[in-house]
């Protein structure tokens, strides 16, 4: 079913409008969770909260695309379920590896933990990769929202592996300006 | 909570239609840039035959400046992009025209950002100088990345910056 035609299911209430998600979808969520959480059961918590959370938010809400409506969603979760998880088991090696790459450039050793709010520093960083050259923000964002290994997106847009590394390695250093100029650090 | 933790969590935030433009698949148009860059390699190493001297030592860097930036101009008039520019050192060019698909060579990679690159974040005396660094980003803490023939050659790096590659050898950067 084309995604419209499930949007519309939900508009009408019509409790198919799940399982129309899960078919279509279902594989797709489940992989956003993995790549965060590496925990089968975690995952399909994370997915099956995301299709009742999907049924709260539409309507009012209507995605201007219902796949990255749902990734968005299930991401959020996925993180949710790894704050609550002890520093032992925190998750994927590439959520570490990521989460590694970034504090390596954004916190200095004396950074103090603060409270950010996630939704707007979102929007900041949407600010900031629209201000990209499209190949440069493709491949941040299959690396910190998808978690994607270098070598899969060095596959997926044709690139070397090495190039992937380069290209984040600049776009993590133009982020921390961008963040900075921006009062966030 | 660290920036770099709230970083990743706000991606969670980030707009539906940079998650879809990153769906795209690999482009499959046509594009210039490769045989440019073979051409490039073949000028080159036309270059380095027709000048050589007889020793076989790896040109300074500052020795090959000369001959890329005419490659860069031929590019540049060719399809109006000012892109990153490639040099090869004569050591790594005989080396690569020996190569098999596959094989991997050891390379130690510099970056020289030109006067006028707003690419990097390096000060204005710097820029000025035009400041040839071995660029940590391409290799380990040992200075070199194993890269194959095709992967040099199809390099694409910033706007506005030169690489120099270089056949790496242990010893050069003692």
């Amino acid at each position: 079913m084309e995604d419209n035609g499930i949007i519309e299911l939900y508009f009408r209430r019509d409790e198919n409008a799940i399982r129309e998600t899960e078919q279509k979808y279902g594989h797709y969520c489940y992989t956003v969770a993995w790549n965060i959480l590496f925990d089968n059961e975690d995952c399909q918590e994370c997915v099956s909260d995301t299709w009742r959370k999907t049924w709260e938010l539409i309507p009012p809400q209507r995605p201007f695309a219902l796949k990255f409506f749902l990734a968005k969603i299930t991401r959020g979760f996925a993180m949710n379920v790894l704050r609550t998880k002890t520093r032992v088991k925190r998750g994927s090696n590439q959520y570490e590896a990521a989460l590694d790459e970034l504090e390596n450039v954004l916190t200095s050793g004396s950074s103090p933990e603060q409270n950010f709010d996630a939704k707007l520093l979102g929007e900041e960083i949407s600010r900031f990769l629209k201000t990209l050259k499209q190949k440069e923000r493709n491949v941040f964002v299959r690396r910190y929202f998808y978690l994607e290994s270098g070598n899969v997106i060095a596959e997926r847009y044709g690139l070397s592996e090495s190039n992937v590394n380069v290209i984040l390695n600049r776009t993590r250093n133009r982020l921390k300006e961008h963040l900075r100029k921006e009062g966030w650090l | 909570m660290k920036i770099s933790e709230a970083v990743l969590e706000s991606m969670s935030y980030i707009d539906e239609s940079i998650l879809a433009e990153s769906e795209a698949e690999k482009k499959t148009a046509f594009s210039w840039k490769p045989f440019l860059s073979f051409a490039a390699v073949g000028v080159l190493v036309m270059a380095v035959t027709l000048n050589q001297s007889g020793t076989s030592d790896i040109a300074p860097a500052s020795n090959n400046y000369d001959r890329k930036e005419a490659i860069a101009e031929e590019e540049s008039s060719v399809d109006g992009l000012a892109p990153s520019e490639v040099l090869l050192d004569q050591k790594l060019s005989d080396v690569l025209n020996q190569m098999n698909d596959g094989d991997l060579v050891k390379v130690r990679i510099e970056t020289v950002v030109s006067a006028d690159s707003e690419s990097l974040n390096y000060n204005a005396e710097q820029k000025n100088a035009e400041i040839a660094e071995t660029d940590t980003a391409y290799a380990g803490n040992d200075g070199y990345v194993e890269m194959s023939k095709a992967e040099i050659l199809s390099f694409e790096g910033e706007e506005g910056v030169t690489y120099i590659f270089h056949l790496y050898e242990a010893d050069e950067t003692e």
